[in-house]
This record gives C-alpha cells, structure tokens and sequence, in this order.
C-alpha cells in the first residue's frame, strides 16, 4: 500500500488526546460558545453528549470533543491531509514519512490546542490540583476522601504534593495548644501522608517525633506516654518501629481534615 | 541514641516525681539518694560518652550537663534539701530536651521539611527571573537559615506588587494614592501621602508599606487581606535586624504559605 493510502485510511486512528495541562480560560469560553450557539456542535446529537461529559470530568470531554472534531471535518481534513501529501512527495522516499509527520504535527498540533476544555468553574491560572496530581496519588485521595465525606481541595489543603507523587504536611497550625493533642494530630496526619504517598497508613515513630519537633509539640518525657495514650488509633500499637492507624485513627483523621480545613 | 535519651528523660521525670513526693524536706532516704546516683552516673558514665562519640551535639553542652550530674552525684553523698535537688534535676531535663534531643532529631530527620511543599506550589506561580530568587531562598532554608529565607522570599513578593503597578501603570497609581490621600474616613484617612511618579524605576523609591497600601486601593484589595499583607512586611523586617524574633521551620511555612495565599495565588494581585 503506498504511504499516503496507509494515512488516509489509520488517520482516523490517531490518538487526539490533549495534555489535561494544555488548556486555557480563553479556549474553554470558546468552545462553551460554540457548544451554546450550537453552530459547530449541532451534528449528530452529541451536544448532549458533550454536556454529560462535562459534568463528569474534563478528561472525558476532552476524548470525545477530540474525536468529535475529527468527524465532523471528516472531508475537510480528508482534503488537508491530501494537500499535505502533495507537499510530501516532493521529498525522497525515504523521508517522506518523517515529512509528513512534521507537517501533521504542525497543521493539527494548533487544531488540538484549540479544542482542547477544561471542567467548567475553574480557570487557567487557578487549575483543579486534581489535573497535575500524580494519578497514584489522585487515585489514594479519592479512596480516603469519597467514604469519609471529604473533598479533594480539602485534602489537598492539608497536604502539598509533588509532581514525583512525593506528599508532605502543609498545615502550620494544629488548632490546638496542648502538647498531647497535638501529638495526635500529628501522628494522624503522618498516617495520612504515608496513605497518599505510598498507600499505607505507617506512622513510623521517628518521623512523628520528626514532626513533633518541627510543630514545637515534642514533649521527650511524656512522649511515649501521649502515644500509648492514644493507642485507639493505632492497629495494634507499640512503642518504637512502625504503627499503622486503626479504623478509628482514620475516622478521626478524616475529621482532623475536616477542623483544619474551616 | 536518641530513644536513650528519650528514655533517660523519662527517668528523670520519674525521679523527679519522686522526690517531690518524699514528706520531709531533706532527702535522705538511702533508697532515694542512690536513685539519684544511679541516675548522674548512668548519663556520667555512658551517655554522656556515647554523645561525645557519637557527634551531632555540641559539645560546651554536653559539658554543661555534665556539671550537673557530677553536682547532684556529690549532693546524693549526704542529706541534701529536696528543692535544690528538683531544681537541678529540672535543669537538667531541659538542656537535655533542648540541647541535647532536639538537634540529635534534626540531625537524623527523615521527613521532608514541611515548608517544602508550599515552595513547589509558590514556584509554579512565578516567573524564570522571579524563580532564581525564590531557589536562593530556599536554598537558604534548607541550610536552616530561615531568617534569610524569611528575608528574600518577603523582598520577592514586594517585586511581584511593583510589576502589578508598572503592568497597570503608572498614572494610575498616582491617581490611587491621590484619593486615598483624599480619604477622611475609613481605613485609608491616616495614609497622607500622595506619588507623582513619571518613571518605572521611581517606583523602587516608594516605600513597601505604602506600596501595599496604594495598590490595595488600586485593586480593591479585602481590607484583612492588605492588613495581612503588611504583617508579612513586618515579619520580613523583624527577621532582616537582629532581634529576639525567633524564624524556625514552622515560622518560615507558614510565611511561605501567607505569601502564596495573599499574594502569589490571589487572582486580584495577578
């Protein structure tokens, strides 16, 4: 099959995923124009499609806009890819693949730019955390938030996480003064750390020692005391190593989020 | 090493407690005297050494509680009143927390610094140009100097409201700060000042807090935000003269996170 046959027939098959990352407040309002106006969008019944999606998620949306748009230009992109392919074979064989893509990739690089959308109600700038979480991460954030009632930002609130999945506190203030209580939010917040960095819910004791220091809430003499005291929220605790937070450790740290983030 | 000491504190306490509880006001009791010796000749003898060798502590301190021990192990010889004792044995627990545990747990620290994250979150907002000043400040946290931190990422946000002004321009900061000046009532009556600024690089001349103060103005700024705002500059100022102000890890977050919040992220200011 000669080269240009080849395109012609899997072009259809190329991936138009946009990057969640590629997107702007201008496109957005753009494209919710095009879709109001119905002039772009009125093939096929599938504006509703569209504002279903919508309402489930940008990545959603993002796939069927992307294959929508190749449909619905069907015998115009069929001419443009034509028009490339004469550029094309001016080129020797043996660069006309690389040539062909090169000029794809220009024609149809700012095609996927433009119909790229994003989750209404929030802005270029100001991005949903959710769109540059790790997708680990994300995935740990909803199990933890969906079954006790939180939201992601509030989550999110607490902790700062990195590009490379890696999470840490945020929070400055524990809202409370008490020495031994805020060794316990602390230990729940480790807890939790470790649940959205590695899915566990380890609250190694060096490290709430760590954190005890760094939150002037470390008390060396009653420290180990203020933990057995809290063993509640411990599976199974004991002093030194590792302790993992019990069902009631998690309940609590759910609400911890929740007075932290109000 | 450091359960050890955590443990010998523990004892201490324990020891402490004990002591108060003894009726008479001079301790001697042969059971009680020999706890305390015990007690001053298990830090003498083995931690005391173990930290000189172990490194991490400085050692005038571990000198420092050494006296102490060797003053209560000569106190433990004979009848001794109860409070010298509880005074000395307090003493004691509190170098050792505060020079001794303290600094052996950040030696050894495994966990992230906690202002690490609202770092990565302020660099997302912020320009090439602004980034190399923030890296320094950073740079500058991790080798715990917070105050200099504290200073550089405070002088950072000051930049960040100059380009909002020469981004809006000029003419309309000097016609803000004419109302303001204008302004008999309300929050802005006691600002007096009036700019009549003609070139960008005049705009270095103007003070912070007046710059924070006719921007607020200029963008209708939540009056508890631009009061927030100055209290960053406050802070910036109480870290950048020496002073008893104390900037540690947590102090610097919180700055980081307050600087992020009211400034860097907020839509008005952008």
């Amino acid at each position: 099959m000669p080269f240009g046959a080849a395109v012609l027939t899997s072009y259809s098959e190329i991936d138009f995923r946009a990057k969640p990352s590629s997107t702007s407040a201008s496109n957005r309002s753009c494209f919710l124009k095009r879709l109001a106006s119905g002039r772009t969008f009125d093939f096929f019944g599938l504006r509703s499609r569209i504002q279903a999606r919508i309402r489930r998620g940008p990545f959603c949306c993002k796939r069927l806009i992307m294959s929508y748009s190749i449909a619905m230009d069907n015998e115009a992109l069929k001419k443009e890819i034509k028009g490339l392919l004469e550029i094309v074979k001016v080129c020797p064989p043996a660069l006309q693949e690389k040539c062909f893509e090169l000029l794809f990739n220009h024609r149809f690089g700012q095609v996927k730019k433009m119909e790229t959308i994003e989750e209404p109600g929030s802005g270029s700038d100001d991005k949903p955390a959710s769109s540059t979480l790790p997708t680990e991460t994300a995935k740990r954030i909803k199990t933890f938030a969906d079954p006790h009632g939180l939201s992601q930002e509030a989550i999110l609130k607490v902790f700062a996480v990195g590009e490379s999945g890696d999470v840490s506190i945020e929070v400055t203030d524990l809202k409370t003064k008490k020495t031994s209580r805020q060794q316990r939010r602390l230990a729940l917040l480790v807890g939790l750390r470790h649940q959205l960095m590695e899915g566990s819910f380890d609250v190694p004791t060096e490290e709430l020692r760590e954190m005890c220091v760094t939150y002037s809430a470390y008390d060396a003499p009653n420290f180990a005391t203020n933990l057995k005291n809290a063993k509640a929220i411990f599976a199974g605790y004991k002093f030194g190593g590792t302790n993992k937070l019990s069902p009631r450790g998690k309940a609590e740290a759910a609400t911890l989020i929740k007075e932290l983030t109000t | 090493m450091v359960e050890d000491v955590e443990n010998f504190l523990v004892s201490l306490s324990g020891l402490v407690d004990e002591i108060k509880r003894n009726k008479a006001e001079l301790v001697s009791k042969q059971g009680l005297t020999t706890n305390v010796g015990s007690t001053c000749k298990l830090w003498l003898n083995r931690i005391s050494n173990s930290l000189r060798a172990g490194g991490g502590v400085e050692e005038p301190e571990i000198n420092g509680i050494d006296a102490i021990f060797e003053k209560l192990l000569q106190l433990s010889s004979s009848p001794n009143r109860k409070s010298t004792y509880i005074k000395d044995l307090n003493l004691a627990r509190k170098i050792i927390q505060k020079a001794v545990l303290i600094p052996l747990i950040k030696a050894n620290r495994t966990s992230p610094p906690i202002w690490q994250g609202v770092a990565s979150k302020i660099t997302a907002h912020t320009s090439a140009e602004e980034k190399l000043y923030y890296d320094e400040a950073f740079a500058a946290a991790k080798a715990g100097c917070f105050k200099a931190a504290v200073v550089m990422t405070g002088c950072a946000i000051v930049d960040r409201l100059r380009k909002l002004v020469l981004k809006k321009g000029l003419p309309q900061f000097n016609k803000t700060s004419r109302q303001l000046k204008a302004a008999t009532k309300g929050y802005y009556s006691k600002f007096n000042k009036e700019f009549d600024l003609k070139i960008e690089n005049e705009l270095q001349e103007v003070f912070d807090k007046d710059l924070v103060i006719v921007v607020s103005g200029m963008v209708a700024l939540d009056l508890n935000q631009t009061k927030e705002i100055l209290h960053l500059l406050e802070t910036r100022n109480n870290c950048a003269h020496p002073s008893a102000y104390i900037a540690d890890e947590l102090a610097y977050a919180h700055f980081l996170n307050e600087a992020n919040n009211l400034i860097l992220s907020n839509p008005k200011l952008s």
